[in-house]
């Protein structure tokens, strides 16, 4: 009786054992990581000026790459916002997923007080709010100073003044936070 | 009550006349002839008649001799060398009457006792600390089946804050696990049915995916005993068991529901068992829990996204032919939490935002439904145990058991991913263990024991984040030997185990090349304890015990955003074994109106595992996060819990516990972070008994305050530890006799005054309060 338990106990462990997985785990595709923000400001002529960031791998890991842009004073740029996702190949346009997704997302343009710009929205979703992909900025004196911009995911966008592009009753939670330090002269 | 039994006066005849519950099966199993007159061995169980649960600890006495035995965790006893002729034996169980038998032992015998306590159902829920006439080497402490119904809709860890030093780790008010003084998850051990329980209990979010309606009874020890369970007893083992084997015929059984005004949770719960009418060494259980309720909320604001909902079923097969006891044991638990919608944030600016805010960021109207961030566990249990019964009460015991833990965690984010979990782990767990308990002579018992546990952790590869654990293989395998001598009025027991652990890793760097590694930890940790009974009131004991920790797969390798806590966590594979050394002494005073239990304990941890913030933050996408890394220190932790209750004649009764903790970081001489505050509590209770209908009644006022933590670390935390609070709750039941049957009503108020508070040990004490005034209402119908 004894013997045959223990038997049957050896054998069920095998069982159990041998049934489970043991291969190598696979690596994980991080599609929905954002690795790059690009600023590209486009005056009336066509000139292109873009600032740019880049953490391909992701938090943690190689120190991002961040690079600024120079702007003339007095000058009117539309200015759109791309953001892709470069750890993966090929690249994910993450720019068409904040689209499609439109009401659930807002940027907001948050300048140093040293820094002569200021950037109204210049889209819209289908609630009739802004989104930020396209914006106009407008410079003014010679100045330098930091751009951030902000993605919030889920912003409150009939919040006060935040159709306006204030953060301060947005809520939501941030996506993406990046300072460029930006140039006018 | 247990009083009632105590104390004779306080008896009423027709529930407390014990004898007449009171019957016992004899069996003469074994048909050896007998020739020498004192040789005679008998064993046997003690079990209850009313929900078959064994009565462990219960004492057996030979009147008329010093012999005398306590029955095991599972209610065996084993007495040798008797004399054959006529034997009288005294049998007293916590809470009652001491009661004696006569019979005639020929030879060499088995006998089973069943002891119906009804009067228990009387019994509000109480700890017993270590039992009046008995010795113990370790701390224990346990809750019976009856005060565990009671709390039906209660998480395990809140029914586990019922014992003195025992805290709950928070992420809000539907998360929590259970910390014995102040140390929790991999630091401590809880079995369930025998067995360890092997979930992904390494994270501070993680309830363990226990039923604490599926128990039988809870224990919770500290001490000498506690080196059988091998690594990671640090701070204590909490042993859940099943309830024992179905004796009746009939289907008896119990089933409950409970609601809550809170989050307008409801709970009902099912437990059946019967004896197999045509085979009756065979006898099943079935147990059925659920428990459903949506948002909770604070005094001033609903807790959005806090809803939750459980399923727990379990199926329990007995079969005991001659001297053989096997059980099939089948259960599943699976649970569904929201975590609070304001806590998942995106990155520090948002953190600070919501600290900076009094309440929540995202408040909405009452909801049942459960969003993202939300967790959806499983835990499967599949296990065999057997026990054999040597006819010279040795006892072999056996158990293979399959565990398998499913953990899937969804996040906020973008389109089609909030329908993929963020986190996706499955954890298998096989283990196969073999103890031997003896009785080597009259004063000297002991067991020997084996055990192994292979685990599986694997991550399901399509949720597009980066596993917070990567895939793991680990063989565990320890042996140990536990002896106690006891004569007398002294109890000595020392416990030996050697552990060794083999750890697998494979993961994935940032530039994803696999990375193949191999760790090995072993060690031995050893124990005595030593207790002595002053008087018939006073017994005290003393404790000395090792223990030892191998660092987590999640300290060793994790690496990654804590959402919730906006900060980046770097595992660290040097990382050590921690080494813990823990002195104990309780003293306890036992008498017919008074009983109070004080402990001391004082543990020094080498290589102390936790978590130092570092000077550079990681820069993201995101903005900067803070960066946190696992490191290494010597912790002392020292403190003391007291237990007292005192009855004031016929109707009243005070209880009152206190505890007292403090944890320090040694090498830094500094305070460590996170660890319970000190807390006490007074209960008043009134309560009546008659002959009617109405068995019994009872009212309760229980006031507890929770003092804040002055003692933390300097610039570790965003926000200081929160304010002391002082909470009252109001509580009635009654008891109503229909027929044989039994009805139990309970009704709560908890919070009573809505007060608003925050829990240091709560995660989400950054965004919110905890939940405000909460009715509940029980019933539980025993039939």
């Amino acid at each position: 009786m004894k013997n045959k338990f223990l038997g049957l106990l050896i054998l069920s462990s095998i069982f159990f054992v041998s049934a489970c997985k043991n291969e190598d785990p696979s690596p994980i595709n991080e599609e929905e990581l954002i690795t790059n923000v690009d600023l590209v400001f486009t005056d009336e002529n066509g000139n292109e000026s873009i600032a740019s960031f880049s953490d391909n791998d992701g938090v943690g890991g190689e120190e991002p790459t961040l690079s600024g842009a120079s702007l003339s004073a007095n000058t009117t740029y539309q200015l759109s916002i791309q953001l892709r996702n470069e750890s993966v190949s090929p690249a994910i346009d993450i720019t068409a997923e904040i689209e499609e997704e439109a009401t659930d997302h807002q940027f907001f343009f948050l300048p140093d007080a040293s820094l002569q710009l200021s950037v109204t929205y210049n889209d819209e979703d289908a609630e009739g709010h802004p989104i930020g992909l396209k914006n106009t900025a407008q410079t003014l004196n010679n100045s330098t100073g930091m751009l951030t911009i902000v993605l919030r995911h889920k912003p409150n966008k009939s919040a006060a003044n935040v159709a306006e592009g204030s953060i301060d009753n947005a809520a939501g939670e941030t996506d993406v936070e990046v300072s460029f330090p930006i140039t006018i002269q | 009550m247990q009083q009632c039994c105590k104390k004779q006066y306080l008896c009423i005849p027709n529930i407390c006349i014990l004898k007449k519950y009171f019957f016992f099966v004899l069996t003469l199993l074994l048909q050896q002839n007998v020739f020498s007159q004192c040789d005679i061995h008998l064993q046997g169980q003690v079990l209850d008649e009313h929900d078959g649960s064994p009565l462990s600890f219960s004492n057996i006495q030979i009147v008329g001799s010093q012999q005398g035995i306590a029955t095991d965790s599972l209610g065996f006893f084993s007495l040798q060398n008797l004399c054959k002729g006529k034997i009288s034996l005294r049998i007293s169980h916590i809470g009652c009457e001491t009661v004696e038998k006569s019979f005639v032992l020929k030879n060499d015998s088995t006998i089973v006792f069943f002891l119906e306590h009804h009067t228990e159902h009387l019994e509000t829920i109480q700890i017993h600390a270590n039992k009046p006439n008995e010795l113990h080497g370790e701390h224990r402490a346990e809750l019976s089946s009856n005060a565990i119904e009671q709390m039906l809709g209660k998480s395990l860890s809140d029914v586990l804050e019922q014992f003195e030093g025992i805290s709950s780790l928070q992420t809000g008010a539907n998360i929590a696990k259970p910390m014995i003084d102040g140390l929790h998850s991999t630091r401590i051990v809880i079995v369930n049915s025998g067995l360890k329980q092997e979930g992904q209990d390494w994270g501070a979010e993680h309830a363990p995916e226990i039923d604490a309606q599926a128990a039988g009874k809870i224990e919770v020890i500290r001490g000498a005993e506690t080196v059988k369970y091998g690594f990671g007893v640090l701070g204590g083992v909490i042993i859940i068991s099943p309830p024992s084997k179905p004796e009746s015929n009939e289907l008896k059984g119990s089933v409950g529901a409970n609601f809550q005004s809170n989050g307008k949770g409801f709970s009902t719960r099912l437990n059946i068992g019967q004896k197999w009418k045509h085979l009756s060494n065979f006898a099943w259980r079935l147990q059925s829990s659920f428990d459903k309720s949506g948002d909770l909320h604070a005094p001033n604001y609903n807790l959005t996204n806090t809803g939750h909902q459980s399923i727990s079923n379990q199926v329990l097969l007995y079969f005991t032919p001659k001297n053989q006891h096997f059980l099939l044991r089948l259960s599943n638990v699976t649970q569904q939490i929201g975590i609070l919608e304001a806590a998942h944030i995106g990155n520090l600016t948002d953190f600070y935002n919501a600290l900076a805010s009094d309440r929540p960021l995202i408040v909405k109207p009452f909801s049942y439904a459960i969003n993202n961030p939300k967790q959806i566990s499983s835990h499967y249990i599949t296990s065999l145990q057997y026990k054999y019964l040597f006819p010279k009460g040795n006892i072999l015991q056996l158990q293979y058991a399959w565990q398998y833990n499913h953990r899937q965690e969804f996040d906020v984010r973008r389109g089609n991913f909030n329908t993929i979990p963020a986190l996706n782990m499955q954890l298998f767990t096989h283990s196969f263990e073999a103890h031997y308990s003896h009785s080597l002579s009259k004063n000297w018992s002991g067991s020997v024991g084996a055990e192994t546990i292979y685990q599986q952790n694997r991550n399901d590869s399509d949720t597009g984040i980066r596993p917070l654990i990567p895939w793991y293989n680990q063989l565990q395998i320890g042996v140990y030997a536990w002896e106690k001598y006891e004569k007398n009025r002294f109890l000595a027991e020392m416990a030996v185990r050697f552990q060794t652990q083999q750890l697998q890793v494979k993961k994935y760097n940032l530039q994803n090349e696999l990375l193949d590694t191999l760790r090995h930890f072993e060690g031995i940790i050893y124990s005595f304890g030593a207790a002595y009974k002053l008087s018939e009131h006073l017994q005290c004991n003393l404790n000395l015990n090792t223990a030892l920790r191998p660092p987590h797969v999640s300290e060793l390798y994790s690496e990654g955003l804590h959402h919730a806590l906006a900060s980046y966590e770097q595992g660290n594979d040097a990382l050590r074994l921690e080494k813990g050394l823990k002195i104990l002494q309780t003293w306890e005073w036992h008498s017919d109106i008074f009983f109070a239990d004080i402990q001391f304990h004082w543990q020094n941890i080498r290589d102390f595992i936790y978590l130092l913030p570092q000077d550079e933050p990681v820069l993201s996408i995101r903005g900067a996060f803070p960066v946190f890394n696992y490191v290494q220190t010597n912790a002392q932790l020292w403190g003391s819990d007291f237990n007292a209750q005192l009855l004031l004649g016929k109707h009243w009764k005070i209880k009152s516990a206190f505890t007292f903790l403090r944890a320090k970081d040694t090498s830094n001489d500094s305070w460590l972070w996170g660890f319970p505050p000190n807390s006490g509590n007074i209960d008043l209770t009134y309560s009546w008994q008659n002959n009617g209908n109405v068995k019994d009644w009872e009212i309760s006022f229980a006031t507890s305050h929770t003092a804040s933590q002055k003692q933390f670390p300097a610039n570790i935390d965003y926000l200081p530890p929160p304010p002391a609070y002082t909470l009252y709750n109001l509580a009635a039941n009654a008891h109503i006799a229909l027929g044989k049957n039994i009805l139990g009503i309970v009704l709560e108020i908890n919070n009573l005054f809505n007060t608003s508070y925050r829990s240091y040990t709560d995660r989400l004490r950054y965004y919110a309060d905890s939940m405000g005034r909460n009715i509940s209402f029980t019933l539980n119908y025993n039939f």
